[in-house]
């Protein structure tokens, strides 16, 4: 199996920082990271990664707003979204839901089972 | 035979005299035409009746001169045909002669064929006029006949000689061909009047009904019978008529006149007339003679009306009689079996009488038992008075009711029973009532209950009537009298209940609407139709529809309605909290909550009652609280994903080749928990704050210290920022709790730090503002919380300004909220809980004073707030060195 190339968009750097070692170290992906939806939609049209990881309390750019841009872009409307979020009240997955993201990872997550879970999800072997 | 042809050439010119001799010699009328139709041969009869000689017309065409221009044409198509056809045939035409009379000739026609002559046509023709004429003139009897024939059967047939007259006014008029024909009714005054007349009334007046008097009258038909002849005239202008004859005839636009006289019994009875008005015309002696025999069967015709009419008169007249004598015979007949029925029926009544008057007297014997008992097992009192007003009858009812034993009431007067203020006018309301016609009313004014009194000298109420009865020369008042004193206390408590539940309805702050079964809206309270936006009248009696939105699903649709108060309605089940939306006058809709209760009446169901409220604010507050978690969840939960992942990664041993990442991820674990650790104090500082679980310990402070003490604590992070700290302290004493306000200038510092780009200033200074109220010396613009200082207490207003980014103009009435930042993240970006705010604002008020921000986005910003000063103002007092 070839590496996967794992987009990270998140405000919070401390959480970049853990999901980037985690996928790293255990699986030897390669991760990129973005601060901001804006950082994230570059790296993504630039980047064309396997799954972004996005995060939904941002900045300037909310996360819905990014993971609605990146479905925009015939470039990266392909690229399978992930929601990383601390916001997991109902009334929030509803709103998930009608984004029409893959799937949604809460936070705090586990960094030992997140990549099974992502594989899960996109139906990877790893 | 050569010597027969020679002999016949021979003896041609002979032949031809002889054949013009013999043409001449015949009666008949001889012309020879050749082919082009001229004239070869004209005998004597055709010279004869035409006038012309064969000299005059030989050679010329027959139709030049003889014939009619209307029957040339004619004549031309005969002479044709018989060249082309060779057939002889006949026809009729008028020869005109040469004085111009006409002549009517019948003709027989036929080619001969001359050889060396060519064709010849021959007509022979017989002179038919006075045949034809005669025909006419008898063809004109028969029809003068067959009127004649004809009205004398209608004479005979009918006795109506209005129709017999009409009838043969028209047909006259229609024989003769004339303009009005009239039948003239004479008087004896000799005036007269036109009784029928038939006339084209387009063309000429009618003239019927019209009365006339001619003074030439006498004279022509008052002679003797002999003289009295039939008028003819054929130009009135040149009749040499009398003026007035003349006058009379032109008035009426007659120019010819035909009169005959109708004479009956020996004396003319009225004119039978024929006027012909469009011009002078001859009347013919056997026109004159038809009128004349019209009269004599017209005059029979009147002589049999009037037989017939005398007839009938004396026919109705003997009937009538007859009717008389037998009407007399009747009534005498009815007068003598009436007597006798009389006789027998007085008879039988008085057997009856005599029976009644025994069954009366038993019957009146039961009565009274009757009474007796109706009387004692009434509930009702029933008192009797005479004239004097002195009780005669008082039952058991009474008795119970008023408390006296019949003993002692029988013959006492009526007051006894009344108010004592009463009495009098009870005694004037019954001397009224025996007077009145009625015999029976209900006591009381406009029927009201009346005041009576008991034994014990209570009174009570109740509802009574009376009546009178006239009992030989004795006048009897009955009075029947029922307490209601229960009644009206039930009224009364029923009343007040009522009231009770309009108060509760009115006051409810949940509206209230009743429906009936065919949905239309029966009640509603102040509050439901304030929440709909109409006024009380104005729902009732409307479809609950209204109330539906724009387009309602069908209501009929029970057990599966898709509104649940249609099955209380029909199934008679509650439904309680339907969460929906209803509309209001203006279209708009608003969430509600309902339920839905059936109304039933007898175990039928007659109506429902929704009972709903408006759930509008508490579907905001519900919002603001379910964002509110999110964000508080949010904030805890992310530097716990740090704490928890990189714990993970740790503990999980696949660092250990690693060490400069599981340092780092050591970092991250001790940062995150610093910051979850702010973070929940924080919250425990803002909650415990807000809820007056923490007291300001205050004390007398001067505030240069306070605020000397809070730019020293935050030097160190302007310094690290590259922020200058500029510092004007103001030397004033305040009651405060010195470490709380300590804890929102450094807040409020930090904040302002944490804005502003490197190299920038952040201020911080205090002035003594004048007084309250506050909005005097707030700006119009800027947010503040509520002030809970005192009106008059003298205030310091505390300033810390940036010039950093500012805060969106949307974000700043929410900026002192919990967790609500100017941007969502800032927390994160400099390490804020989003509580700073929310503590400074609690601190505020729990001093009293107030707080607000007042910005512009790119320029910076200045949070204020202000803090009550000592009345005492003397420095160095209190904790001000410490």
């Amino acid at each position: 199996m070839t590496a996967k190339c794992i987009l990270v968009v998140d405000n919070e750097l401390y959480i970049q920082e853990v999901v980037q070692i985690a996928l790293e170290t255990i699986n030897n992906w390669r991760v990129i990271t973005a601060s901001s939806g804006a950082e994230g939609l570059l790296k993504a049209e630039k980047e064309h990664p396997d799954v972004i990881l996005l995060d939904m309390m941002m900045p300037d750019m909310d996360g819905a707003t990014t993971f609605q841009k990146l479905q925009a872009n015939p470039l990266t409307q392909k690229i399978p979204v992930l929601l990383l979020t601390a916001k997991i009240q109902a009334t929030d997955q509803k709103r998930y839901q009608a984004l029409g993201v893959h799937a949604t990872i809460s936070k705090p997550f586990d960094p030992l089972q997140l990549p099974t879970q992502i594989a899960d999800v996109l139906g990877w072997q790893l | 035979m050569m010597i027969e042809r020679e002999c016949a050439l021979h003896l041609l010119p002979d032949q031809q005299t002889w054949m013009t001799t013999l043409l001449n010699t015949l009666p008949a009328l001889v012309v020879i035409l050749d082919v082009q139709g001229r004239i070869v041969g004209f005998n004597q009869a055709c010279e004869k009746v035409s006038g012309y000689t064969f000299a005059e017309v030989k050679e010329q065409f027959l139709w030049q001169d003889l014939l009619l221009p209307e029957e040339q044409e004619r004549a031309q198509a005969v002479f044709k045909q018989l060249l082309t056809q060779h057939r002889p045939n006949q026809h009729q035409h008028y020869w005109r002669t040469k004085t111009g009379d006409l002549r009517l000739i019948a003709w027989s026609n036929s080619v001969i064929n001359q050889e060396q002559d060519g064709l010849f046509v021959i007509g022979t023709g017989i002179d038919i006029t006075e045949q034809q004429q005669s025909a006419r003139a008898l063809q004109q009897q028969i029809e003068h006949e067959q009127l004649l024939s004809a009205i004398a059967a209608r004479i005979r047939q009918s006795l109506d000689l209005r129709t017999i007259l009409n009838t043969t006014v028209a047909e006259v008029r229609q024989l003769l061909k004339t303009d009005r024909v009239l039948i003239f009714r004479l008087e004896n005054n000799w005036n007269g009047i036109v009784l029928v007349e038939s006339v084209d009334t387009t063309q000429w007046p009618s003239i019927l009904g019209t009365k006339i008097h001619d003074p030439c009258f006498p004279d022509i038909y008052g002679g003797e019978l002999e003289q009295i002849h039939t008028s003819a005239i054929d130009n009135i202008y040149t009749a040499n008529l009398t003026p007035c004859h003349l006058e009379l005839l032109i008035q009426f636009q007659i120019q010819a006149n035909l009169v005959v006289p109708i004479i009956l019994e020996n004396r003319v009875w009225g004119l039978l007339m024929a006027h012909h008005c469009c011009g002078p015309r001859h009347w013919k002696s056997l026109e004159i003679k038809l009128l004349s025999r019209l009269a004599t069967q017209l005059a029979i015709a009147i002589q049999q009306s009037e037989l017939y009419c005398q007839l009938q008169a004396e026919l109705t007249e003997r009937e009538q009689v007859e009717v008389v004598l037998q009407e007399a015979k009747h009534h005498l007949e009815q007068r003598v079996a009436d007597r006798t029925a009389a006789l027998r029926e007085a008879n039988q009544q008085l057997r009856s009488e005599l029976h009644a008057r025994q069954q009366t007297e038993a019957a009146l014997q039961r009565s009274q038992q009757r009474i007796s008992g109706i009387l004692e097992i009434a509930e009702d009192a029933i008192i009797s008075v005479d004239a004097s007003q002195t009780i005669s009858l008082f039952n058991q009812a009474a008795e119970k009711m008023f408390g006296y034993t019949r003993q002692e009431i029988l013959g006492q007067s009526l007051d006894i029973l009344l108010p004592t203020e009463l009495a009098g006018y009870h005694q004037d309301q019954i001397q009224a009532f025996s007077k009145a016609d009625t015999p029976a009313r209900q006591m009381g004014e406009q029927r009201r209950p009346i005041t009576a009194r008991r034994r014990d000298g209570t009174y009570f109420m109740a509802e009574a009537s009376i009546s009178k009865l006239q009992m030989g020369n004795e006048l009897v008042f009955t009075a029947i009298l029922r307490d209601i004193t229960e009644r009206l206390e039930a009224q009364a408590s029923l009343a007040k209940l009522t009231r009770q539940n309009e108060l509760i309805l009115n006051s409810m702050g949940e509206g209230l609407c009743g429906l009936d079964q065919q949905h239309h809206i029966t009640f509603v309270n102040p509050a439901a139709a304030e929440m709909l936006g109409y006024s009380i009248p104005d729902l009732i009696g409307q479809s609950v529809e209204i109330l539906l939105g724009p387009d309602p699903q069908p209501l009929n649709l029970a057990p599966n309605s898709p509104y649940p108060f249609v099955d209380s309605l029909i199934v008679g089940t509650t439904h309680r909290f339907i969460t929906d939306e209803f509309q209001r006058r203006d279209g708009t809709m608003f969430p509600v909550e309902y339920v839905s209760t059936p109304i039933r009446e007898n175990a039928t169901i007659t109506g429902a009652v929704i009972t709903f409220k408006d759930i509008s604010d508490r579907q905001v507050v519900e919002r603001m609280k379910d964002e509110f978690i999110s964000v508080v969840s949010h904030e805890l939960r992310t530097p716990l994903t740090s704490i928890h992942g990189s714990l993970r990664m740790l503990t999980s041993g696949l660092l250990s080749a690693h060490p400069d990442k599981s340092q780092r991820l050591l970092k991250i674990a001790v940062d995150s928990t610093d910051r979850l650790v702010r973070l929940i104090n924080d919250i425990l500082d803002v909650e415990r704050i807000e809820s007056g679980q923490v007291s300001m310990t205050k004390y007398p402070y001067n505030l240069a210290d306070l605020m000397t003490q809070a730019t020293n604590t935050m030097q160190g992070m302007a310094s690290q920022m590259q922020v200058k700290l500029a510092m004007m302290p103001l030397s004033v004493l305040t009651d405060v709790d010195g470490d709380r306000i300590v804890q929102t200038l450094t807040n409020l510092l930090s904040n302002a730090i944490k804005f502003s780009h490197p190299g920038g200033t952040v201020d911080l200074k205090a002035q003594l503002i004048p007084q309250q109220p506050p909005s005097c010396t707030l700006p119009s613009t800027v947010t503040a919380t509520a002030s809970l200082s005192p009106a008059d207490t003298p205030l310091v207003c505390i300033q810390v300004r940036d010039q950093g980014r500012g805060i969106p103009p949307e974000k700043i009435d929410t900026i002192f909220e919990r967790f609500q930042q100017a941007d969502s993240s800032d927390a994160r970006n400099h390490e804020g809980t989003g509580l700073g705010l929310a503590i400074c604002q609690s601190i505020v008020h729990q001093h009293g004073g107030q707080i607000w921000v007042e910005s512009q986005l790119g320029k910076g910003s200045t949070f204020s707030f202000t803090l009550p000063i000592k009345q005492d103002n003397t420095p160095n007092k209190g904790k001000t060195d410490t």
